[in-house]
């Protein structure tokens, strides 16, 4: 019998995935583990291996369509079996998994989400309005969607649609009627200057110069309109939420490299012997950094729902800028690798990134990140916290600075540390006591050995 | 005009019925001398005899039985249970006899019985002696129920409700029984299955039934001063119920409060609503319908829980606005 | 000296409506008017003419009482009887507008005003000056009749629109010079008294400013009751004979009239009395404003016959409501629809565009002209001379223009009017139930033929 393949569900806030290519046709033979297409989440660009072996019978969806997540895609099967036109509704199974989840935390939520009003329509689209206002709408021929309701839930009343009645009477001369059909023209769309708001051929007529003004200067220059989606979109939501529920509080602190700089110079050659991979900066800091949170287990919290999670392992994110927006992959138990085997993670991580070949684990389960921007001429900045972790490392540039070293002004290679955190769940102070010890661990970063 | 209370009405109601009709007569238990379990027969006894006010066993269900039976043999008796939560054990004789005798007779028989009976919580009674349970009686074809609210209603339905030829179940509450009113001095019928509307608005229907009738009139004061005009309307009979006199007050106010002491779940607000659902004031209904009632629990005995339990006049005018979104 | 919010010189039909308004929209006003209230159109125009009008049509019904079966066997004609009714009306009238002004407490000055740039008003009552001051100032100084400098007009007696409503005897014959709309009413009313009229035009036609099948129409109408009529005359100069010479080039021949007396009515000139010290613009004699009415010096306005355009009546009012306005801060004038109407007979209405001014405006024009000699009250009432005519654009029918010719279409040019002004098109005027039977009628058939759906045409 035909199996059906399913748009995978990689990760807890993929809703959709968007098909990129199709390694197969239909008719070709797959192989059990074989690739059968590619798909963009949210996160990630993502080949998909087939589970069955057999024909490709059936693709449902082509390019660049979006498909929701366990909706079927297409069948495998043996040669010359019948599979439907149109794609089946998305497997039951899991669907009903989803169901209950949702109706779950529904219900937990009931108090306060039945006195919301922003929702105008019910998710099948129809609206919400009484059986009196259904009843004058429909005498008036008046299409209920247009009418924004008043009642709970944006509930359409009788008096929502008397007032749409009353506001949709337009007056208007028969001159300015007939002029404002002949170009088109919604009658809504026009200030009446006349007695009480009518509108007379006059205010058509301005109107229409006007639009011929507004179309002619959006001809002369049109911009470029990207719509959200895919990565772009996610990096979108997840900062959005991030400033919106987050009170951030950044610190910042100069740091004198000057022993980094000779540490990474003493260990460069070692670890490139070693692993192939040149030693950078960024290594050096996400060691300190882990050295400093195993010190101060606060910052290396997570805040879910009203709980603060002291996670037991210390798995740094590192900030990834891409193409079309920011991934951040993961490295795993930092406090338990040396600068060697985090050289090489994270170099690999980051080519995996940049190439979109991150697996769905690779970027879970962070519990600090660190974004550096020190390449570019930054000094500071305020980094937004990736959460739901409480505190973010910002890393600015390296440059010779003047600085006073026991009396003396000298030039010193100095960097600065923006710390971002999350005061719901951590004050001042101990940020501060963590920023600080991350100096201390950078300008003598020897004590990391201890 | 006169005034009497609600209790003297019901008594006087009787005692004129009596003395003009030999057939009609009382029984019940400690209705003699004793005058009944809140005193309505008291002084009855002494006019009528023992004859006419006869006092019976403890047993309910005897009680309804030997009603029926008088019933059929021509006699017109009228029984009083002293708390309208034992019609349990006498449900057998009124369910599948009283009921049911003139319809599998053909109408060869006929029951013409008043069984009255005081319900409803406020007297500190606890569970067993303090509930409604009008709706039992309303599903059963063949039995009328009447739930009159003022001392003027109460005279003349029982006099409606003991020229009726069909058992009639007359609720009387016990915190009406004081309650005083106008009352004409003669006999003076009011048909069964005509609502009265106790206070005209134009806003909203609350449709209140005996005591509610009271506290929804005294929401529907307060809320006037809010500007919102509520009409007050009372069914008077749950059965026969006069849809007629609702479906036209909900069509002109377009919103629909139901009020009672019942419990809300499976109470007789669940008939009423649904009547205005199916009827054609369903397209001029512009807010749901409001049901109010007891709640899902046996009547507490702490009066401050069993105040709770049933609707009060801050709860009425909640509702009201919640379906003029105005709460 | 005495501020006010506005002061209006000339009390006019422009000057003492703006007042009123203004005074109504709660500023506080003063009126300034050296001569009589009511203007020219009042005493020496509009008023007095209707009123002689009425005594020309009431004469013309009795010599056509014969046609309806009346035998008149003699009438005779008092002009003194009738010069006193048409002073009765303007006294009446007079009347009113003082009443108006007490009413509304507009603070009248009695004599000429000089204004300056600082918008103070010097009064010269005769007896002593007075000094007033004024926020806004709506000039409303009027017009006199312009008196061109013809050869030996000075050494003939002349009349003018001034001087003939006071006319102590009816004269034998009468040189009218000038074929405007002041010059034919004054000709009908003289020929109804008996007098023999000649009109003497220097364009091609009577009423040049008017449409055109209109003015032509009038003329033959006019022709036809003995009216004389050279157009396309000049006068060359005019001798004192025995009686008045007036000497003419017509066609490039001389001809000449003999008469016992001219009316010269070639146009009126602005009043300009009192406003030599202001620095304000001119536009040829007239003053110059914008469509507000404001001159260039802020806050003095112009309106009616000072400003040429119309010069009629009805347009100094609305041009003083306008500066009213404008003064209370609205600054959204609409263009001017503006009815005029000619009383002779028959009469001329018109409202909006000439079919030639619409062409020339660029609109695609569709004119559609009813005559109204199949009219049925027309025929009843022996008044089915004259044609109604709709000029309207092709696309959307809106209406740029009617013209009416016959008996009482002044009192039904306002519909038209109201179409224009309230955007009516074509369509809804055909639409439109008209009572039967009426002269009006005539527009719905005019309206539905030009849609080709007529009933009658």
């Amino acid at each position: 019998m035909a199996k059906e393949i399913f748009m995978p569900k990689l990760s807890s806030t993929m809703e959709v995935g968007t098909l990129l290519q199709w390694f197969k046709e239909e008719g070709d033979s797959v192989e059990m583990g074989e690739p059968l297409f590619e798909i963009m989440t949210d996160k990630i660009n993502i080949e998909v291996e087939s589970y069955e072996e057999g024909i490709l019978l059936k693709k449902y969806f082509k390019v660049d369509d979006e498909v929701e997540v366990n909706a079927c895609i297409g069948y495998i099967g043996e040669a010359g079996e019948k599979v439907p036109d149109n794609p089946p509704a998305a497997s039951e199974e899991s669907e009903s998994v989803e169901n209950v989840q949702e109706e779950a935390s529904a219900e937990g939520q009931e108090q306060t989400v039945s006195t919301d009003s922003d929702q105008e329509e019910n998710k099948d689209g129809k609206v919400r309005a009484t059986p009196a206002a259904r009843r004058i709408s429909r005498e008036n021929d008046l299409s209920l969607s247009a009418i924004s309701g008043s009642g709970p839930n944006g509930r359409v009343h009788q008096q929502d649609v008397e007032a749409a009645l009353v506001a949709g009477v337009i007056a208007v001369t028969p001159l300015a009627e007939k002029i404002a059909a002949d170009h088109g023209i919604d009658l809504n769309q026009i200030t009446g200057t006349g007695a009480r708001g009518k509108i007379e051929k006059q205010d058509v007529l301005s109107y229409l110069e006007k639009a011929d003004e507004i179309s002619k200067e959006t001809e002369s220059e049109p911009a470029e309109r990207i719509k959200l989606k895919g990565l772009r979109k996610a990096v979108a939501d997840k900062m959005v939420q991030s400033v919106q529920s987050i009170p951030h509080v950044t610190l910042t602190s100069d740091v004198d490299m000057t022993n980094v700089i000779d540490l990474r110079k003493s260990l460069l050659p070692v670890i490139e012997k070693d692993t192939g991979y040149r030693l950078s900066f960024t290594e050096v800091i996400i060691k300190a950094t882990a050295n400093a949170l195993m010190k101060h287990p606060k910052l290396n919290a997570s805040l879910i729902g009203d709980e603060i999670v002291m996670n037991n392992e210390v798995n740094i994110g590192l900030a990834v800028a891409v193409d079309n927006g920011l991934i951040v992959p993961s490295i795993k138990n930092v406090n338990q690798k040396g600068l060697a085997a985090l050289t090489q993670t994270s170099k690999e991580l980051g080519k995996k990134a940049r190439e979109n070949k991150l697996k769905p684990d690779e970027m879970r389960g962070s519990t600090f990140t660190i974004s550096n921007l020190g390449m570019y001429a930054i000094d500071a900045f305020t980094p937004i916290i990736n959460g739901p972790e409480t505190a973010i490392l910002g890393v600015g540039r390296i440059v010779e600075k003047p600085v006073v070293v026991d009396g003396e002004l000298t030039a010193r290679p100095m960097m600065v540390l923006s710390l971002s955190f999350d005061h719901r769940a951590i004050d001042g102070a101990p940020a501060a006591a963590f920023l600080t010890d991350l100096k201390a661990n950078l300008e003598n970063p020897y004590s990391l050995l201890v | 005009m006169r005034e009497l209370t609600y209790l003297e009405a019901v008594r006087e109601a009787m005692s004129q019925e009596m003395r003009q009709n030999e057939d009609v007569f009382i029984l019940g238990e400690d209705i003699g001398v004793y005058g009944g379990a809140f005193g309505v027969t008291r002084g009855m006894i002494e006019e009528f005899g023992p004859e006419r006010i006869r006092n019976t066993p403890i047993s309910e269900s005897g009680i309804a039985g030997a009603a029926v039976g008088a019933a059929l043999t021509g006699m017109r008796p009228i029984l009083e249970l002293q708390f309208s939560d034992f019609i349990t054990i006498a449900m057998d004789q009124m369910v599948n006899q009283a009921a049911k005798i003139r319809y599998m007779y053909g109408g060869k028989g006929k029951v013409p019985m008043v069984l009255r009976t005081p319900s409803g919580s406020g007297t500190g009674a606890a569970a067993q002696h303090s509930q409604s349970l009008e709706a039992w009686v309303a599903h059963v074809p063949g039995l009328k129920v009447v739930q009159p609210s003022t001392a003027h209603d109460v005279k003349g339905l029982l006099k409606a409700a003991m020229d009726d030829d069909n058992p009639v179940i007359f609720y009387e509450h016990k915190l009406l029984y004081k309650t005083k009113g106008d009352v004409p001095e003669e006999q003076y019928s009011i048909p069964l299955g005509k609502a009265d509307i106790k206070r005209e608005g134009t806003d909203v229907t609350i449709v209140a039934t005996a005591i509610m009738v009271h506290r929804a009139l005294e929401a529907a004061e307060e809320l006037e001063k809010e500007g919102i005009s509520a009409e007050v309307v009372d069914p008077r009979t749950l059965v026969p119920l006069d849809t007629e006199t609702i479906i036209q007050s909900v069509s002109k106010t377009s919103r629909l409060v139901v009020v009672h002491e019942a419990v809300k779940r499976g109470g007789y607000g669940a008939e009423i609503a649904s009547m205005i659902a199916e009827s054609e004031a369903f397209d001029y209904l512009d807010a749901p319908i409001k049901r109010l009632g007891g709640a899902s629990s046996p009547i507490p005995y702490n009066p401050e829980l069993e105040k709770m339990h049933v609707p009060q006049v801050p709860d009425i005018i909640q509702a009201v606005k919640e379906t003029l979104n105005k709460a | 000296m005495t501020k006010f919010d506005v002061a209006i010189v000339g009390g006019g039909p422009g000057g003492y409506v703006s007042a009123i308004r203004a005074a109504k929209l709660g500023l506080s006003v003063a009126l300034v008017e050296g001569r009589d209230l009511g203007g020219t159109c009042l005493n020496r125009g509009c008023i007095p003419s209707k009123t002689l009008l009425k005594n020309a049509e009431v004469i013309n019904q009795i010599k056509d009482a014969k046609k309806f079966g009346i035998q008149v066997d003699s009438y005779s004609l008092e002009l003194k009887t009738m010069i006193n009714r048409k002073n009765q009306v303007i006294q009446q009238l007079q009347n009113g507008i003082n009443s108006l002004l007490k009413a509304n407490k507009i603070k009248l000055y009695s004599g000429y005003g000089t204004v300056d740039n600082q918008k103070i008003i010097t009064v010269d009552t005769g007896e002593k000056t007075e000094k007033l001051e004024a926020e806004s100032i709506i000039l409303a100084n009027g017009s006199k009749p312009f008196v061109p400098n013809l050869p030996g007009l000075n050494e003939v007696p002349y009349y003018t629109s001034d001087t003939i409503f006071d006319i102590e005897e009816v004269p034998e014959h009468l040189v009218i010079v000038g074929g405007g709309v002041i010059g034919l009413e004054i000709a009908c009313i003289f020929q109804s008294l008996g007098t023999k009229v000649e009109i003497v035009e220097m364009a091609d036609r009577i009423i040049p400013a008017e449409d055109k099948e209109a003015a032509d129409y009038l003329a033959n109408e006019l022709k036809r009751k003995g009216i004389g009529m050279h157009t396309s005359a000049k006068v060359l100069e005019l001798k004192k004979d025995k009686k008045t010479v007036v000497k003419l080039e017509k066609d490039g021949k001389e001809t000449s009239l003999e008469t016992d007396s001219v009316l010269v009515s070639v146009g009126r000139e602005p009043n300009l009395t009192g406003l030599n010290d202001l620095s304000i613009n001119y536009e040829g004699k007239f003053v110059k404003v914008d469509k507000s009415m404001q001159t260039n010096v802020k806050g003095i306005y112009a309106i009616g016959d000072l400003i040429g355009g119309y010069q009629l009546a009805h347009a100094a009012s609305e041009e003083g409501i306008r500066a009213v306005s404008h003064i209370l801060g609205e600054t959204h004038p609409k263009d001017f629809i503006m009815p005029r109407c000619i009383y002779t007979f028959p009469e001329i209405a018109s409202v909006g565009m000439t079919e030639e001014q619409a062409k020339a405006a660029g609109y695609q024009v569709k004119a559609q002209k009813v005559d109204l000699a199949a009219n049925g009250k027309g025929i009843a009432s022996a008044e089915n001379s004259g044609f109604m005519k709709i000029i309207s654009e092709e696309k959307y029918g809106e209406i740029l223009g009617v013209v009416l010719a016959g008996a009482h279409v002044t009192e039904m040019i306002s519909q038209a009017t109201s179409f224009m002004y309230l955007e009516g098109t074509v369509e809804e005027l055909e639409d439109m139930i008209f009572p039967h039977p009426t002269l009006a009628e005539g527009m719905f058939e005019a309206a539905a033929k030009w849609l080709d759906k007529g009933i009658h045409y």
